[in-house]
């Protein structure tokens, strides 16, 4: 019997951004591969950032096996690499802000170098699980409030930041739901949209607190 | 919100002006389009399921595939002729579909209701059982009215044999030893007694998810696999076991249910038997009609999506399957 098997679907924001096909991507992530495979199919150029040779020639057998164009490898990592600046289009990143890098100044210091790796309206994108409320559990260490996220962006010189709320995770993102209060509140109030309503989460909405009803979001930002 | 993406969206139909705010993904099940091969499952063709919004206001049911994609084009298909047909028990929402080099957009209105699924644990049986037999009927309409109009032009044969239906269903449960060979050649068995049957087109996936109660009416939706299956009573079954599901068995205990002897299980049955007289069935066929149904449901499910979903579905194949190695007959018959 054959074991359960989850289609790698983290880059579907990719339909969320105003854009068309071309252009030159950056996955700075630590995705197996899926991530620079989704980006191939957005634009022209994929370039693979990995710390280490075992991670990078994984992505490398990935886009074999899928049937992927080669992408261009590349061993380094986000403090070291010498790109050019104004290179890419696109830097994806999924989780390593959260998980990599551990201080607030260093991430918008980080985050402040890659922006200068960016075209002028390039997009820069990352994820994150949503810390839980008085961060009782280790995984709020992973974690960094959307909020807080937004202000790093803004700090590091980008000029606009878009957030979706999604579930269950970033790496098998299921719903997607625009942090937006207009779409917050339908999600929540309609039954053939979320399945099944509850008044106490259209009221968490109503208040505002829409980081509080979802476990994990996207953030994207415009250099 | 991606150029190509709205450009689709507005050739489909949707009038607003799409911005990423408006855009709520239901269902993302794989990226569209998907990689040139594709491993594992059949999941990866399913793209992500979206709904557009005016201000607050959901306006617009939308689905993304790779172009090319079978199962949306016969959905679209289907919906755009059949939410024209005279309105009977059931309606179909109208389906617009647009196509790029590499996408396929399908636009509906969205249904602002509750899924039948909330309602029908909370009938009375009376209510319940009358309801049934209204969906049944209108799935019925809708069949007359495609074999007049889009599937007369696909060259649907009149009659369809029980086994030959199931045959590569068959060879995929032995292949995986998905069940014990004295249960599949009961299968097998049932399956050959019940000779020959007119064929008949079904939904596909005819169970209570797939129907939505909204402005005084009962809507029908998901049209991807309209048509496939041709055995009669297919879509019967599945409406009534997964109701079963709801007011009377766990998971993977549906079937038994069907066959319980308690009133709502014989009222369901009576159903049953009366929507095989009007599919030209005889009572003989009903057991053949059963195996089917059953032997389908778990190849589906283990197809596309791996052992997990396709636990409670084999478990009423081997229910069944069970009965007719025991030589049981007439399983859906009068108590």
């Amino acid at each position: 019997m054959s074991t359960q098997f989850v289609v790698p679907k983290a880059a579907t924001w990719l339909w969320f951004l105003e854009r068309d096909y071309g252009g030159v991507a950056l996955d700075a992530s630590r995705s197996p591969g899926p991530i620079a495979s989704e980006l191939s199919r957005h634009f022209e150029e994929v370039r693979v950032l990995r710390e280490d040779r075992a991670a990078l020639d994984e992505v490398g057998r990935y886009a074999e096996k899928v049937g992927d164009r080669a992408h261009t490898l590349t061993l380094g990592s986000l403090s070291t690499t010498a790109f050019e600046g104004q290179s890419f289009d696109c830097i994806a990143l999924h989780d390593r802000i959260a998980m990599d890098v551990p201080s607030v100044a260093e991430r918008i210091e980080t985050l402040g170098r890659l922006r200068g790796l960016l075209e002028p309206g390039g997009w820069l994108v990352a994820g994150a699980s949503i810390p839980p409320l008085f961060r009782r559990r280790a995984a709020a260490k992973a974690g960094i409030s959307p909020r807080g996220f937004s202000r790093m962006l803004r700090k590091a010189g980008f000029r606009e930041v878009r957030r979706i709320f999604v579930a269950p995770s970033i790496d098998s993102p299921i719903t997607m739901v625009p942090d937006a209060p207009d779409a917050v509140a339908s999600f929540e109030a309609f039954d053939t949209i979320r399945g099944s309503t509850s008044r106490i989460r259209q009221l968490v909405a109503r208040l505002g607190l829409r980081d509080r009803l979802h476990p994990a979001y996207f953030i994207m930002a415009r250099a | 919100m991606n150029e190509e993406i709205a450009r689709l969206l507005a050739e489909a139909g949707v009038s607003t002006r799409v911005a990423w705010r408006d855009v709520i993904v239901l269902q993302n099940f794989a990226p569209a389009p998907p990689p040139a091969i594709c491993h594992e499952v059949s999941w990866w063709h399913r793209g992500f399921n979206f709904v557009v919004l005016d201000g607050r206001a959901p306006r617009y049911f939308c689905k993304c595939r790779a172009v090319g994609n079978v199962a949306l084009e016969r959905e679209t298909r289907a919906r755009a002729m059949l939410s024209r047909s005279r309105a009977g028990a059931l309606s179909v929402p109208p389906a617009r579909g647009a196509t790029s080099e590499r996408l396929a957009i399908q636009a509906s209105p969205f249904l602002a209701g509750s899924n039948y699924g909330r309602i029908a644990p909370g009938q009375s049986r009376e209510d319940f059982l009358d309801r049934a037999r209204t969906i049944l009927e209108g799935a019925a309409e809708l069949a007359d009215s495609a074999r007049s109009g889009f599937l007369s032009a696909a060259g649907e044969s009149a009659s369809i044999s029980f086994e030959t239906a199931a045959r590569d269903d068959l060879d995929f449960l032995e292949a995986h030893r998905l069940l014990e060979p004295e249960l599949l050649e009961a299968l097998a068995e049932g399956l050959r007694e019940a000779g020959n049957a007119p064929a008949r087109p079904q939904h596909g996936d005819l169970w209570w998810n797939n129907l939505l109660i909204a402005d005084d009416r009962i809507w029908l939706i998901d049209f991807e696999a309209y048509g496939v299956f041709q055995v009669p009573l297919y879509d019967d079954l599945t409406l009534l076991s997964s109701l079963l599901g709801l007011r009377q068995a766990e998971p993977g205990a549906e079937l038994e249910a069907l066959l319980a002897p308690n009133a709502e299980s014989h009222g369901c049955r009576e159903i049953l038997r009366a929507r095989a007289l009007a599919d030209g069935l005889d009572a003989s066929q009903l057991d053949g009609a059963l195996a089917f149904h059953a032997i389908t449901r778990a190849c589906a499910v283990q197809r596309s999506g791996g052992a997990r979903y396709a636990v409670p579905h084999l478990a009423n194949l081997r229910f069944v399957a069970r009965r007719m190695a025991r030589g049981q007959r007439g399983l859906l018959a009068d108590d």
